[in-house]
């Protein structure tokens, strides 16, 4: 009989997810029990893997804008900051785009 | 807008806000990498040399405006003061004791300031190891890989922060193509992603 591991990663339907899921649970930050609740839980809040490019001149063009400000920025960790932008503050990533044009 | 200084790597602060419609928000990245090398043990292993401390924000009273300027200034020295007290830390890693792997949040560092002080343990996970691409001929090691935590940098925060489940990836993409970024997110979030990046 399958393991509660393999159960749950065959329910996994892409390669990241897979390799996602081996991660986690090699290094035990989640628990199969509950990396099995939060696969159920972002299925049904359509929680989904995606991937998106980013063109080398519009991270230059944001990191110039950091660096006119001031602030001198890594490439990943401006991708990073606009994951939470978005996220949590339409008002602010308002300001922000204004602040990017 | 948290960013990382790589010049000071013990201590460093941004301003987090930039809506004038909500009180102004300080964040800092604290590392306590002395403190796990003194007292570590094997069974509260806790992997990130870094927290980050998000500085309450002051109370909006009508003042000049160096009066706030100087208020502001206070209260980030002394929470800097406060998170270089390493009794947050203890009460930290007592925790993890009982409950190993536990992100945690907590509200104040031994009542000495009020401050919401973040602390994470996934550098151990071998994230790095996982191989992306767009093309199968062109597999790459993630640049950079970020377990989203519920909380991090939300506005209000909740009780306690936790990894929620989902990751961000970045990786470059071949020939200095740019970059690309992998993630598990909710579709909501996506489109709007997808929106404000065209």
């Amino acid at each position: 009989m399958a393991s509660k591991r393999q159960q749950v990663r065959s329910l996994l339907q892409t390669q990241q997810a897979r390799d996602w899921f081996d991660v986690c649970t090699s290094s035990k930050l989640f628990s199969v029990k509950t990396l099995a609740r939060k696969w159920r839980a972002a299925r049904e809040s359509a929680t989904r893997w995606q991937t998106i490019h980013f063109s080398k001149e519009t991270i230059e063009m944001w990191q110039n804008i950091a660096l006119e400000a001031g602030v001198k920025v890594s490439k990943f960790n401006l991708i990073a900051s606009w994951i939470h932008l978005v996220r949590y503050s339409s008002t602010l990533l308002d300001q922000c785009l204004f602040v990017y044009r | 807008m948290y960013i990382a200084d790589s010049k000071t790597q013990n201590l460093a602060s941004f301003a987090l806000t930039l809506d004038p419609t909500t009180p102004e928000r300080f964040a800092f990245t604290a590392s306590v990498r002395d403190f796990l090398k003194q007292n570590q043990t094997p069974d509260a292993e806790v992997w990130n040399p870094f927290t980050i401390a998000i500085i309450l924000p002051l109370p909006k009273v009508e003042s000049p405006k160096e009066v706030k300027l100087l208020a502001g200034a206070i209260s980030i020295r002394d929470h800097v003061a406060g998170v270089r007290n390493s009794q947050y830390m203890q009460d930290y890693t007592t925790l993890m004791e009982k409950v190993p792997g536990r992100q945690c949040q907590m509200q104040d560092m031994g009542k000495r300031v009020p401050v919401s002080l973040l602390l994470t343990s996934w550098s151990h996970a071998p994230f790095p190891e996982l191989e992306m691409w767009s093309d199968p001929d062109q597999k790459r090691k993630p640049s950079m890989v970020q377990p989203i935590i519920g909380g991090i940098p939300s506005i209000p925060l909740p009780e306690r922060g936790a990894l929620d489940g989902q990751i961000a990836v970045v990786w470059e993409g071949k020939d200095g193509d740019g970059y690309w970024l992998t993630a598990n997110l909710e579709e909501d979030l996506w489109r709007r992603i997808m929106d404000v990046s065209l």
